[in-house]
C-alpha cells in the first residue's frame, strides 16, 4: 500500500504550522507521530496536498507542573512518554494505564496524545481518562486561542471541534485532590494491538474513611462519542465502596450508554460489558485504597 | 521423552541450527520482493471492486498513456485458458475474461517504471461492469433460480462427495446411545507474514525465469506452461526464501502468470508484490464448514457409526476444494476404530474469495466437531473423556473403514503422555467454577498418497552430487523450504548416511531449472517423502564409495563404513592405504590440507572415484507404495498416506463468568513424529502449529459486508495471536519409530494445529458448562451461552448453530437424497 | 518534489534524495541503500515486520515518513552484527530455533534490541510485552522468548558485543 502524492514541510514554530494549514483551506494536514494519518492516507481515507510536520516543535513536548494545582501535558508527548512519566502515573494513573495499553510498543513510541485526541475515535484510549480528569485542551488559531474542556472536544465518531486552521498545543489538567484513584479498563479480543470494544474510566475521590466524595465515570466505544455515567456518579456519591454498591453501579451504568452492534460485538454484549467493567473498576479501586 | 530405544546417530536426532538461518539472522536472506534487476519494472494488478459482474468493456487507453507505463494487459492479452489446482476442476483464468466472481478478482495489470506509477495507472483503467446478483451464502447459491457463478456448474456445486462404508443404519439400530451435534466455523485467512510476490525475467530466447514465494515450484511450473502456452522447461520457477506458506501458497495463483505475461510483453524483468489486502482477497485458506454428525456408541462406549453431513462454502473458485471435500470425510476414519461411516459433503460456489487448503487441510473443523461430540458422549455415559478415547483408539497396522493402512499409530501414547504431564486426573472434575481442562486428539496424513495431477511421477527425486575434489556434497531437490526446515532435514539425512556433517552438505531446492521434480511442501510430505529420496540418494553414493574401496582393497564391502568424514576400515590395510594416499599427495602437492594419517578421508576417496569414473552422483526417488486395502471408491486417494501422525492436546482455561472472557492458561501437547530428526525444528513446528490453531479458535474470522467486500482486510482487523496471547506450553515429542518414514520420521507440520481447537472447546465446557460449537470462540458467544444456560436452568448448554446453517443442512440432506435416488437407479 | 535528507544508518552517515511521500521503509529497502533486511508485511503498522530503531526507539518504519526521519539515527538488522561479529541477539535467535521462515525475524530482533537496551535483564513477561507489536505466524513465540532471554545473559549494552 503506497501513499498518495503530497508535498511536505516541517514547521519551525506553531505559528508557522497554523499559518500554513490556514492558507491551504483544508487541503493541508498536520502530522505529529504519523501513526494515524499515515494509515488514513494509505487507505485513501484522506488525501491532503500538503503534510505539515510539527515534530520539530519542542515547545509542544514535555510535562510541567505549573503550580500546586495545575499540570500541563504537551501534545507531542508520545504514548510511551505518558506511560513512562512518573508524575502522570502518580497524579493521573488512569491516563498512564490507557496510554501504556494502546497499540504496540512501536506505535506507542510514535503516537502522540494530541493525535489520539484529534482522531476523536470512540475507542481512542486517552480520551476517556482526560475527560474523567477534567482536562482542557488549548487550541491555537491564527489570531487567538481557546481552551476547550475535553468533554466538549469530540462531537462524534472521528469528529471534533478543532477548526481547519487551529493547532492543539497543550492539555491542561488540575491535579486531583488527595485520595483520588483512577482506573482504566479496556476490553478487547487479543492482549495487544487492540481497539476497545468497550472502555470504562473510573475516577473516584474518597475521604479518609473510604466514603466516595466524587465520582467521574467515562464510558468509551458505547456511544457516538464518550459519555459520562451521571446516574452512577450520583449513586456512588457519599457511599462507602462495597461489593453490593459496585454491583448496583454496574447495573445502572448500562443506562448511560447507547452502543451499536457492529462486526466486533453486539449492542447487548456491549451493555453487559459496561456493567461488568463498571463493577470491576469500582472493586479494583476499593482494593487500592 | 523417547518411548523406545533408538540407535545412536551422529547427526540426526539432535538439535541442529538450520542452514537457512544465518542469512535470515543477518538480514541477508533474499525473499522475492527483495530481488531487483537492472531495467526492472514494477507490476500492479487491478482487482474487482464488485462481487459478481459481467465485464462489458475495459478501456486501458489512458493508463497506457501515463508516462512510465510500459504495458497494460487484460484477458485480451492473457487469453481464456482455464487452469487451476485439481485438473478435473480447472476454473480459473489468468485475468477475468467475461466476468468477475468476487471482490478482489484480477481484472487487469500494469507494468511501469516504478510502483507509484503502476498503481496510479490502475486508477486510470476504466472498467464497465454490469453487476449481477451476487451470492454470499451457500443457501442462496443452492436455491432454485440462483445466479450461476460458473456456467459449467449451473447448480453452483463444485463437488458432491457421497461415501458409505459399512452400514450406519444397521449400527444405529443396535446402538446404546446416539448423539447428533452440529458445528460451524468461520472462513479464515492464512495470514502468513510474507505476501505473495513474483519476479519474472525473460531471456533473449523467450524463456522465462520466475522467482515466486511458493510452496510448490513444480506445480507452479506446470501451471504456467498451461497458462502461458509454453513448454514446461522453458519456464524456470525458483522459490527464494519464502516467508511462510501454510497452504495458500501450495498452488499457482493468477499473479504468477500475470507477472510472466508482463515480462514477456515488455521483454523486461517485472516485479509484482501483493498488498496485504490482495493477500486477503486471494485467500485460498480455510473453508467455512457446517457439520452435522450423528454418532452411535455401544454400552461400553465403543464407536459404532458416524453419519456425517457437511457443507463447505467454497468461494469463487474451486482451488483445492475438491480435495478438501474428500479430506473432510476420510480424515475422520482414524485414529479411532470406526466400523461404519457415511459421509455426504457438498462444496458450494459463492461470490467471495476462494477457499483452498490451510494447515490441517480438511481435518480441522470435522475433528473439532467430532472431538467435542466425543466429550459429550463421555459425559452422557459418565466416562472420563480420555478413557473413552483410549477405549476406541486404533493400534498400529490396522485398516480404517475406508481402507487406509494406519501404519504406526500411537494415539494411546499421546493421550497418556499428555494426561500424565498435565496432571489431568488430579484436575478433571475438581477445578473451581470458571476453570476447566479439556482434551482433543488429532490425526493427519504424512504426505498425500497421490499427486494432484494423475501421474506415476515419483513424488520426490533427490540427486546428490559429490564435487570432484570430494569436499562438497550438493543435494538437488525440487522440494520447498518455507522455513519449516526441510533443507536442513535433507542435509542431516545425507550427512548421517555419508558420515559427514551438515556443513558439508549444500542443498539446492525449489528450483525447477536445477532440481529434479518434487511435488513440494503440502500435506506434510517432505520429511517423509523427500527424506526417503534423500536417504536413497545418499545410500547410492555410499554404495559407490564402499564398492569402489572394497574392490580396491580386495575386501568385502561390509568391512568399511563411512563416519566422521572418513572411510573407516581403510586403516586396516596400511599398504593399500599408502598406495592411494601417495597418489593423492602427488596430485595435491601444493594443497594445505592433505591428510597424512588415519583412514582415507571422504574427500580422498571421492577424488579417487572421480578419477576412475567421473562425477559421483547418487539418485533416490520415492513414491508411496500400496497404502490402501481397497481403492474402489471415488476420491479414495485423498486421505491415503504412507503414514499418519497423531497428537493429543490438553488445554487448561479460565473463563471470566461475568464477561465471558477466555484465557487459555496452559497447553500440554504430545505429538508422535515417529523420530525427531531435528529436535529444535520439531518443537518449533509443534509450538507454532498449536499457536496457529489457538489463534484460529479464539480470534480468526473473515467478515464480509452485504456487497461481498471483506471488511477486516488488514492484520489489525483480522487478528492473529500475539506474543501475549499464547499460553504456557509443555510440548512432548513422542517417538515411536514410523517404519514407513526415513529413520522412522514422519510429519510434524500440520497435525499439531488440529487438537487445540477441541481441547479449548472441551475445556470451556468443563469450566462453565457452555459448549461453543461455533468458531471463533469469542467472549460474547461464551457469555451469551452462559446466559442461555441460566435461563434454561441446566448445567450444560450446547450452542446451536445459526438458523441459516440449520436450513443449509436440510438443503444438503435433500441434495444427498436426490443423489442417492439417482444412484440407485 | 524530492528532498535531501540525512540519516545516520547503522553508524554511517547518508545523504539521500527522497520523495515527500516515501516511507522510511521504502527508502531503506530502495536502490539508494538496498537494505532489504527490513521487511514489509502489512504496510499499516499492524505487524511489526518493518521495525527499526529510530533514535533508540522501536518504530514501524512503514508509518514513518522518510522526510520526518531527517536527522535521525536509524538502526536496522544489517547493523546488529558489529565488524562481522554477530550480536548476542542474532546468535541466540539462531541457536535457540527462534527463526523459521525468517520474515518476522529482522523486526523481531530489532524490538528485542530496543528492549534489551533499556531493560538488560527482562522477565519473560517483559519480553512478551516488548515483542507484543511483532506478529509471527510460524513459531508461536516460544523460542523467540527463549532466545531473547538467552541474549540478555550475554548482552553488554548498546555495543551489542558478546561477553
Amino acid at each position: 500500500m503506497i501513499l498518495p502524492r503530497f508535498e511536505y514541510t516541517a514547521a519551525t514554530t506553531p505559528e508557522e504550522a497554523i499559518s500554513v494549514i490556514a492558507s491551504h483551506e483544508g487541503k493541508a494536514e498536520i502530522m505529529a507521530g504519523g501513526t494515524d494519518i499515515m494509515v488514513n492516507m494509505k487507505r485513501r481515507v484522506v488525501h491532503p496536498d500538503l503534510i505539515v510536520s510539527i515534530h520539530n516543535l519542542d515547545q509542544l513536548r514535555g510535562f510541567d507542573q505549573r503550580s500546586k494545582t495545575q499540570f500541563r501535558i504537551g501534545v507531542l508527548n508520545t504514548m510511551h512518554d505518558i506511560a513512562a512519566s512518573g508524575k502522570v502515573t502518580n497524579y493521573f494513573p488512569a491516563l498512564a494505564t490507557a496510554a501504556g495499553g494502546m497499540g504496540s510498543p512501536q506505535i506507542r513510541n510514535r503516537a502522540t496524545i494530541g493525535g489520539n485526541l484529534v482522531s476523536s475515535r470512540p475507542a481512542a484510549d486517552t480520551i476517556g481518562p482526560l475527560i474523567g480528569y477534567g482536562a482542557r485542551v488549548r487550541l491555537q488559531g491564527l489570531k487567538d486561542e481557546r481552551l476547550v474542556p475535553m468533554e466538549n472536544f469530540c462531537t462524534g465518531p472521528g469528529e471534533c471541534v478543532l477548526f481547519d486552521n487551529e493547532l492543539m498545543t497543550d492539555i491542561l489538567l488540575d491535579i486531583p485532590r488527595p485520595n483520588t484513584h483512577g482506573v482504566y479498563l479496556k476490553f478487547g479480543t487479543r492482549k495487544s494491538m487492540e481497539i476497545s470494544i468497550v472502555s470504562v474510566t473510573m475516577i473516584l475521590t474518597l475521604d479518609n474513611s473510604g466514603v466516595c466524595q466524587e465520582a467521574r465515570i467515562v464510558l468509551g466505544a458505547v456511544a457516538p462519542t464518550f459519555v459520562r455515567a451521571p446516574e452512577v456518579e450520583r449513586l456512588l456519591q457519599g457511599q462507602r465502596l462495597s461489593e453490593e454498591l459496585a454491583r448496583q453501579a454496574g447495573e445502572l451504568a448500562q443506562q448511560s450508554c447507547s452502543p451499536i452492534t457492529d462486526s466486533r460485538a453486539s449492542a447487548e454484549y456491549r451493555r453487559m460489558l459496561v456493567s461488568a467493567l463498571t463493577r470491576k473498576s469500582i472493586l479494583q479501586i476499593s482494593t487500592l485504597k | 521423552m523417547t518411548t523406545q530405544t533408538t540407535p545412536s546417530y551422529s547427526v540426526i536426532g539432535k538439535r541442529q541450527v538450520r542452514k537457512d538461518v544465518p542469512e535470515k539472522a543477518t538480514g541477508a536472506a533474499k525473499y522475492t520482493a527483495d530481488i531487483a534487476f537492472p531495467n526492472m519494472l514494477e507490476g500492479a494488478v487491478l482487482c474487482s471492486p464488485v462481487a459478481h459482474a459481467r465485464i462489458l468493456n475495459i478501456d486501458t487507453s489512458k493508463a497506457k498513456q501515463l508516462p512510465g507505463v510500459k504495458a497494460v494487459i487484460t484477458a485480451k492479452d492473457t487469453g481464456d485458458i482455464l487452469w487451476g489446482h485439481s485438473p478435473a476442476r480447472y476454473d480459473e483464468t489468468t485475468l477475468a475474461v467475461d466476468k468477475v466472481r468476487h471482490v478482489g478478482d484480477q481484472v487487469a495489470a500494469v507494468a511501469a517504471t516504478d510502483e507509484q506509477t503502476a498503481k496510479e495507472a490502475l486508477e486510470l483503467i476504466k472498467v464497465d461492469y454490469e453487476e449481477l446478483p451476487a451470492i454470499f451464502d451457500p443457501i442462496d447459491a443452492l436455491a432454485e433460480g440462483a445466479p450461476v457463478i460458473h456456467d459449467r456448474y449451473p447448480d453452483n456445486i463444485t463437488i458432491q462427495v457421497h461415501n458409505h462404508f459399512g452400514d450406519v443404519e444397521k449400527a444405529f439400530a443396535r446402538a446404546h446411545h446416539i448423539r447428533t451435534d452440529r458445528f460451524v466455523n468461520s472462513k479464515t485467512d492464512g495470514a502468513m507474514m510474507e505476501p505473495q510476490a513474483c519476479v519474472a525475467k525473460p531471456d533473449l530466447s523467450g524463456r522465462l525465469t520466475l522467482w515466486t514465494s511458493t510452496q510448490v515450484s513444480h506445480y507452479v511450473q506446470r501451471t504456467l506452461a498451461i497458462a502461458l502456452k509454453m513448454p514446461v522447461d522453458h519456464i524456470r520457477v525458483i522459490a527464494p526464501n519464502v516467508g511462510g506458506g501454510f497452504g495458500p501458497k501450495a498452488s499457482a495463483h493468477p499473479y504468477e502468470p500475470i507477472t510472466c505475461f508482463l515480462a514477456k510483453i515488455t521483454r523486461r524483468p517485472v516485479r509484482l508484490v501483493l498488498d496485504r489486502e490482495q493477500v486477503f482477497w486471494h485467500n485460498r485458506a480455510r473453508h467455512k464448514y457446517v457439520h452435522e454428525m450423528k454418532t452411535a456408541v455401544d454400552r461400553e462406549g465403543h464407536l459404532l457409526a458416524l453419519d456425517h453431513l457437511s457443507v463447505l462454502d467454497g468461494g469463487a473458485y474451486s482451488s483445492f476444494g475438491v480435495i478438501t471435500t474428500y479430506y473432510n470425510g476420510s480424515l475422520l476414519t482414524g485414529p479411532y476404530r470406526l466400523p461404519n461411516m457415511k459421509y455426504d459433503g457438498i462444496r458450494v460456489y459463492t461470490n467471495k474469495p476462494a477457499s483452498g487448503s490451510l494447515r490441517g487441510h480438511g481435518g480441522i473443523t470435522n475433528r473439532a466437531c467430532f472431538e467435542a461430540q466425543l466429550d459429550m458422549i463421555a459425559r452422557d455415559l459418565n466416562m472420563d473423556p480420555i478413557e473413552l478415547r483410549l477405549k476406541n483408539k486404533m493400534g498400529s497396522d490396522e485398516v480404517t473403514c475406508c481402507g487406509y493402512y494406519t501404519g504406526n499409530l500411537s494415539v494411546g501414547e499421546c493421550l497418556e503422555a499428555a494426561r500424565d504431564k498435565s496432571k489431568w486426573t488430579e484436575k478433571k472434575g475438581k477445578l473451581p467454577p470458571g476453570k476447566g481442562i479439556g482434551v482433543g486428539t488429532g490425526f493427519f496424513v504424512s504426505g498425500a498418497g497421490a499427486s494432484v495431477y494423475r501421474s506415476e511421477v515419483p513424488h520426490s527425486t533427490v540427486i546428490l552430487h559429490v564435487s570432484d575434489d570430494g569436499s562438497q556434497v550438493t543435494a538437488y531437490s525440487g522440494s520447498n523450504e518455507l522455513g519449516q526446515g526441510s533443507n536442513t532435514v535433507i542435509a542431516m539425512i545425507a550427512a548421517e548416511v555419508l558420515g559427514l556433517t551438515v556443513d558439508d552438505i549444500q542443498v539446492i531446492s525449489g528450483d525447477t531449472g536445477r532440481c529434479p521434480v518434487d511435488l513440494g511442501a503440502y500435506s506434510s510430505r517432505q520429511t517423509l517423502m523427500t527424506g526417503h529420496a534423500t536417504k536413497k540418494a545418499a545410500e547410492a553414493v555410499r554404495s559407490q564409495i564402499l564398492e569402489a574401496i572394497a574392490d580396491l582393497f580386495q575386501m568385502p564391502v561390509d568391512a568399511f563404513t563411512l563416519g566422521d568424514g572418513m572411510v573407516l576400515g581403510t586403516e586396516k590395510n596400511p599398504e593399500k592405504l599408502k598406495l592411494i594416499r601417495d597418489k593423492y599427495r602427488r596430485e595435491h602437492r601444493a594443497f594445505a590440507d592433505v591428510p597424512t594419517d588415519g583412514p582415507l578421508t571422504f574427500r580422498e576417496v571421492n577424488r579417487y572415484l572421480y578419477n576412475q569414473s567421473g562425477s559421483v552422483v547418487g539418485k533416490g526417488t520415492y513414491s508411496p507404495g500400496e497404502i490402501q486395502e481397497f481403492k474402489d471408491w471415488k476420491g479414495s486417494a485423498v486421505g491415503s498416506s504412507p503414514a499418519y501422525s497423531t497428537q493429543t492436546c490438553i488445554a487448561e482455561v479460565t473463563v471470566d463468568l461475568e464477561t465471558g472472557k477466555l484465557t487459555v492458561d496452559k497447553v500440554t501437547l504430545a505429538h508422535d513424529c515417529g523420530f525427531a530428526l531435528n529436535r529444535t525444528a520439531v518443537e518449533g513446528q509443534m509450538e507454532g502449529s498449536m499457536c496457529h490453531g489457538l489463534s484460529e479458535t479464539l480470534f480468526e474470522q473473515m467478515l464480509f459486508d452485504d456487497k461481498g467486500q471483506l471488511v477486516n482486510r488488514t492484520l489489525g482487523d483480522y487478528k492473529i495471536a500475539t506474543a501475549l496471547d499464547v499460553p504456557e506450553l509443555d510440548a512432548i515429542i513422542i517417538e515411536t519409530n514410523e517404519p514407513a518414514g526415513p529413520f522412522g520420521a514422519k510429519e510434524v507440520g500440520e497435525g499439531c494445529i488440529i487438537p487445540i481447537l477441541p481441547a479449548i472447546i472441551n475445556a470451556i465446557s468443563d469450566a462453565c458448562g457452555a459448549v461453543i460449537m461455533d468458531l471463533p470462540v469469542t467472549s460474547e458467544k461464551i457469555l451469551m451461552a452462559l446466559k442461555a444456560k441460566e435461563d434454561a436452568k441446566t448445567d450444560r448448554f450446547v450452542s446451536e448453530i445459526p438458523p441459516n446453517e440449520l436450513k443449509l443442512l436440510d438443503i444438503a440432506r435433500e441434495i444427498t437424497q436426490k443423489w442417492e435416488q439417482n444412484f440407485k437407479k | 518534489m524530492k528532498m535531501v535528507i540525512h540519516l545516520n544508518i547503522n553508524g554511517k552517515e547518508h545523504e539521500l534524495l527522497v520523495k515527500p511521500n516515501e516511507t522510511l521503509a521504502q527508502v531503506l529497502r530502495g536502490p539508494q541503500l538496498n537494505l532489504t533486511g527490513t521487511k514489509q508485511a502489512c504496510e499499516l503498522g499492524d505487524c511489526g515486520a518493518c521495525t527499526v530503531l529510530m533514535n533508540g526507539r522501536a518504530v514501524n518504519s512503514c508509518l514513518v515518513l522518510a522526510a520526518q526521519a531527517d536527522g535521525s539515527e536509524i538502526e536496522t538488522v544489517e547493523g546488529l552484527a558489529v565488524e562481522g561479529r554477530l550480536s548476542p541477539i542474532q546468535e541466540a535467535f539462531m541457536e535457540d530455533g527462534a527463526i523459521q521462515c525468517g520474515f518476522c525475524s529482522p523486526g523481531m530482533m530489532m524490538s528485542a534490541k530496543a528492549l534489551l537496551d533499556k531493560t538488560p535483564s527482562p522477565t519473560r513477561n517483559q519480553i512478551r510485552l516488548g515483542i507484543a507489536g511483532n506478529l509471527c505466524r510460524c513459531t508461536g513465540y516460544y523460542k523467540i522468548v527463549n532466545a531473547i532471554e538467552t541474549a540478555a545473559h550475554h548482552y553488554n549494552g548498546k555495543e551489542g558485543k558478546s561477553e
